[in-house]
């Protein structure tokens, strides 16, 4: 699909990989519209790009900021779900006397974010593109943590949910010429790695993978170009992680 | 020979819906046949149109709930089901 002129929604556009792509999609001539739970800070500005604020867990709010945003820019040909939160926390911890366990809360609010957001927003994108016969895009955020991270148990669930439901939807909506494509990112360069690690752990990271560095946010604008661009693609899961195996 | 479009129609859905061409007849629905579901129902959509080389509407494939209804709705097009 040629980009220019379509309507991309980005979810977590105002999040490192987010706001990056929505810069990128915008330069090769897509109109862009931002989803996020957050509002813009001085650590993630503005964009330039429209920005409707919505928790997408909640299924009756992703339906009316959608009724809003199709109201205002048309239908979606592209969907970006890049909304997501990175979280780790082991399954039992014998450190912590106050809670030896995962906690039920925080898998709840990594499933949330990563799973059923991604889950609400794409089944009501979908439906307009099958309604509107657009021959549109889902493109989903995974992670390495998909193979199974040690130490993010409901973070690594969720990215695994995320891929099932890239084949899944391929499958689906395959015949209505609609292509689901995940991205698997390794670690990449942006505050949230470093809100999410110690330098330690970073260090060890890139000492672990072969090309010896984290990955950049335009090395995955790249990965989502090819997905945008090659008809051929759907119901697979593209990882960019410098060869770093878990 | 080539098969008359009204042939092509009916294997069509006997193919998808995986029952018997002489149960191709205009009172059944999808109610009535467990092999029409959802998803076989985009199934005969998409296989129609890029068959009989037409687009429907989204109120068309809602609507197409029989195979009766299905027939009006080719007839609408000048096609012969
Ligand atoms: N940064 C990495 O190294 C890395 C690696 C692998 C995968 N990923 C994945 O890439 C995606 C983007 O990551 P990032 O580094 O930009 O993270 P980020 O935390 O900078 O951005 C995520 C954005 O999602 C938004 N968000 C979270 N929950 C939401 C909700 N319920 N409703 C609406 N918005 C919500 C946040 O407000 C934030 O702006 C995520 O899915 C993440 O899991 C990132």
């Amino acid at each position: 699909m040629d980009p220019s002129g379509k309507l991309v929604i980005v979810s977590g556009g105002l999040g490192s990989i987010g706001s990056s792509l929505a810069d990128s999609l915008a330069e090769i001539g897509a109109r862009i519209a931002v989803l996020d739970i957050h509002e813009a800070t001085s650590a993630s500005p503005t964009p330039p790009h429209p920005i409707y604020h919505v928790d997408l867990a909640d299924e009756h709010s992703v339906a009316s900021v959608l009724e809003d945003l199709v109201r205002d820019l048309g239908e979606p040909a592209i969907l970006v779900n890049c909304a997501g939160l990175i979280h780790s926390e082991p399954l039992v911890n014998i450190t912590n006397p106050n809670q030896r366990h995962h906690s039920r809360e925080t898998w709840d609010a990594v499933l949330r974010s990563n799973l059923t957001a991604t889950f609400n927003l794409s089944s009501q994108v979908a439906e307009r593109m099958v309604m509107k016969r657009i021959r549109g895009l889902v493109i989903n955020f995974s992670s390495i943590s998909a193979q199974g991270n040690p130490g993010q148990s409901a973070y690594a669930a969720a990215k695994a949910g995320v891929e099932a439901l890239t084949k899944v939807w391929a499958r689906e909506l395959g015949p209505f010429g609609i292509r689901s494509v995940a991205i698997a990112p390794g670690f990449i360069a942006t505050s949230s790695t470093e809100a999410a690690l110690t330098k330690e752990a970073i260090a060890d990271l890139k000492r672990r993978t072969p090309l010896m560095r984290l990955g950049t946010t335009e090395e995955i604008f790249s990965a989502v170009r090819f997905a945008i661009e090659n008809d051929y693609l759907t119901g697979t899961t593209i990882a960019i992680n410098g060869g770093l195996a878990l | 020979m080539k098969a008359s479009s009204s042939q092509r129609f009916v294997n069509l859905i006997s193919e998808i819906l995986r029952i018997s061409p002489q149960d191709v007849v205009d009172t059944i629905g999808m109610d009535d046949i467990s092999t029409w579901d959802s998803l076989s129902h985009m199934q005969l959509i998409v296989t129609i149109e890029s068959d009989f080389g037409i687009e429907l509407s989204a109120d068309e494939i809602v609507g197409m709930r029989t195979i009766g209804k299905i027939r009006e709705v080719l007839h609408s097009k000048g096609i012969e089901a």
